[in-house]
């Protein structure tokens, strides 16, 4: 079992790296053998058919900028793993970066364009709260932390339903589920707040070995 | 004009006369007079030193020890001792200090403010000084990120203000890039540095200014140390005062080099927290011996370390910041070094007494990994989140034996009553009530 924990030591605005400690027990308590790969920005390979998951995690609009760019030029393994159905989970604002672009005032930047969708940021206000939100994937009711200060328009088929708010984030459709891809705005150890969830993402890549 | 000022001045003293009487906070009557006034800050005469601290950890803490200081040295100072740091708050504190003419009567103002509002606060009047004393993960659930709370605060400096800044924290420092009007404060290699970040995650491993991998000689623990970047040239800068030596174990610090200062409490924060008094001090004109008699033994007064008594136990508490892992690892550190053997009572009860969060991410933040050492003989998980402290310490290797999970804090507090360890319990202000109501607090 092969993990890819994609700018571990860049995109962990808060608490992220929770989710990888929990798939790893996961995994091992399945009897898996579990090895994960941290890789940054000073990589110079990564080779993303290689894995059986991949995460990344949010990080600030700067790191992710930086990330963005060293991400392009691994686009094409990135988006032949995403082809070839792998499971991949990004969190926070790191999925934006698979889109079409991302747009801030009137500066636009090309996002990886794995995904049709768009993102808009500004750069005044934080969208903040604590959520509960749905999945039609499984059972049962999440929770979650949102701190954003973008918008991502152009989703098909989103990932959850946010149902309650204490904060400033909106009700509705959130993330994107396509393949074997979750993208989630949702920042944080989502994995360990929500064990639904995790056995939904450990069940599926272990069912692809 | 002076008509107005002379208003707004009785205004707010009468306000704040009457929310003394009805047990209400220092800030309704700077925010109510604000109302009227909105305005008025931009009337009132300050004096010639005007010195702001904000920064994420140790504003009320350092404002404090720098009031005392002062004060013992003869200056006349007005400050918001209540903590009050947003506007309303300033504006009553400053207004309550002012003669009926709108004077302030002091020869400093002294104000803690907080990071995000300084903007707002330091739109009508901007202080001569401002003293930032770091930038870590704190509060995501009404700050946003560290770089965020960057941007923020840049908002609110221009270049009449002198900057006085930590050159030990990468992102702080950043602010006095190619700037003139700027000093710095820090500490030189110490005993107790480390080559590595050890902490769970490194929010120095990049450069704040071009993103590039930084460089770090030595850290004095997360991401404050001795860096610099090899792309853009970020790198810690001369310091004007600075900490040269210091022992936790034997409780002393020196500064610039000649000036010993004893500790009444053996951590790190209170070693910069020291620093900037000191810094302020000089800055004010106070000869430094003055100053260092002042804060040799300085007595902390805030409540961010109060000791106790549990039945014939005796303990410690160390009041942390929820949703800020750096103040945790602190009071961890203080507990790991401890010579003795050691409970260590951790509470998340609830996780702000001022707003609406459920938010737990941030206990993903803390080092409680280091709480995996001889000394520490027992754990107790209390409050609420009890079981989502008991899932993160599942991760840190310790013997489960040693961890006992409480969800009520009174039944925490009799099983305590069993033992003979000495006890630490780290929780935050919010919270750390609900155990010295049932503990006997020294005074």
């Amino acid at each position: 079992m092969k993990i890819l924990y994609l700018y571990y030591d860049i995109m962990n605005l808060y608490g992220e790296s929770g989710n990888i400690r929990m798939v790893e027990r996961m995994f091992r308590e399945a009897g898996q053998d579990v090895e994960v790969d941290g890789k940054t920005v000073t990589d110079k390979h990564i080779d993303f058919e290689k894995y059986d998951f991949i995460y990344c995690g949010a990080g600030s609009e700067n790191s992710r900028d930086v990330v963005l760019r060293h991400l392009s030029f691994f686009k094409d393994s990135l988006k032949k793993a995403f082809e070839s159905s792998t499971v991949m989970l990004f969190t926070g604002n790191s999925y934006e970066m698979l889109g079409r672009e991302i747009a801030l005032g009137d500066s636009k930047t090309e996002g990886l364009g794995l995904f049709d969708f768009t993102v808009r940021e500004q750069r005044k206000d934080r969208y903040s709260g604590d959520v509960t939100f749905r999945s039609k994937l499984f059972e049962g009711e999440l929770i979650g932390y949102i701190n954003k200060c973008s918008k991502v328009e152009g989703i098909k088929n989103p990932l959850f339903e946010i149902e309650q708010v204490v904060g400033t984030v909106e009700t509705g459709s959130e993330g994107i589920h396509e393949r074997n891809f979750f993208g989630t705005q949702i920042i944080g150890p989502i994995l360990v707040k929500n064990p639904d969830f995790a056995n939904y993402i450990v069940n599926l890549v272990l069912s692809r070995i | 004009m002076k008509i107005k000022v002379f208003l707004a001045v009785l205004l707010c003293k009468t306000l704040r006369f009457g929310a003394k009487l009805f047990g209400r906070g220092s800030s309704l009557p700077g925010q109510l007079t604000l109302k009227v006034f909105p305005d008025i800050l931009k009337y009132i005469e300050l004096p010639k030193k005007v010195i702001a601290v904000t920064g994420s950890s140790g504003k009320t803490s350092t404002v404090e020890m720098i009031a005392r200081v002062l004060t013992k040295s003869g200056v006349k100072v007005a400050y918001n001792r209540e903590g009050s740091n947003q506007i309303e708050g300033v504006t009553t504190f400053l207004l309550c200090a002012c003669s009926l003419s709108g004077k302030v009567r002091s020869d400093v103002v002294l104000m803690e403010s907080d990071e995000r509002y300084a903007r707002h606060t330091f739109r009508y009047f901007k202080p001569t000084q401002l003293i930032i004393t770091n930038l870590y993960r704190d509060q995501l659930t009404r700050n946003g990120h560290p770089e965020w709370v960057y941007d923020v605060i840049s908002e609110c400096i221009d270049d009449s203000m002198e900057l006085i800044l930590n050159a030990d924290d990468p992102l702080v420092s950043k602010f006095g890039k190619d700037r003139k009007n700027v000093r710095y404060f820090g500490a030189d290699r110490l005993s107790f540095d480390t080559d590595k970040n050890t902490s769970v995650y490194d929010d120095g491993k990049y450069c704040p200014c071009c993103k590039a991998p930084m460089e770090y000689e030595y850290y004095h623990y997360n991401h404050i140390g001795c860096y610099e970047c090899k792309n853009c040239g970020h790198r810690k800068q001369k310091t004007s005062w600075t900490i040269t030596d210091a022992s936790l174990e034997e409780g002393y610090v020196t500064l610039n080099g000649k000036y010993r200062v004893e500790l009444s409490f053996s951590s790190i924060y209170h070693c910069y927290n020291i620093l900037v008094a000191f810094a302020v001090a000089d800055i004010v004109g106070v000869e430094p011996e003055k100053a260092v008699e002042a804060l040799s033994n300085y007595d902390l007064t805030s409540g961010r370390i109060v000791n106790f008594k549990v039945g014939e136990r005796e303990g410690t508490l160390l009041v942390s910041k929820h949703e800020n892992s750096v103040s945790y690892d602190q009071s961890i550190r203080v507990a790991r070094e401890d010579k003795r053997d050691v409970t260590v009572l951790v509470m998340v009860d609830a996780i702000s007494r001022k707003y609406k969060t459920y938010e737990t991410s941030w206990l993903w933040d803390i080092d409680f990994e280091l709480l995996k050492s001889e000394n520490v003989r027992e754990i107790l998980l209390v409050g609420h989140y009890h079981k989502d402290l008991a899932v993160r310490f599942s991760f840190t290797g310790i013997d489960e034996e040693i961890i006992k999970e409480f969800e009520s804090v009174s039944e925490a507090v009799e099983y305590l009553r069993k033992g003979r360890n000495f006890i630490y319990v780290i929780t935050c202000f919010s919270d750390k009530q609900k155990f010295l109501d049932l503990a006997e607090v020294e005074q």
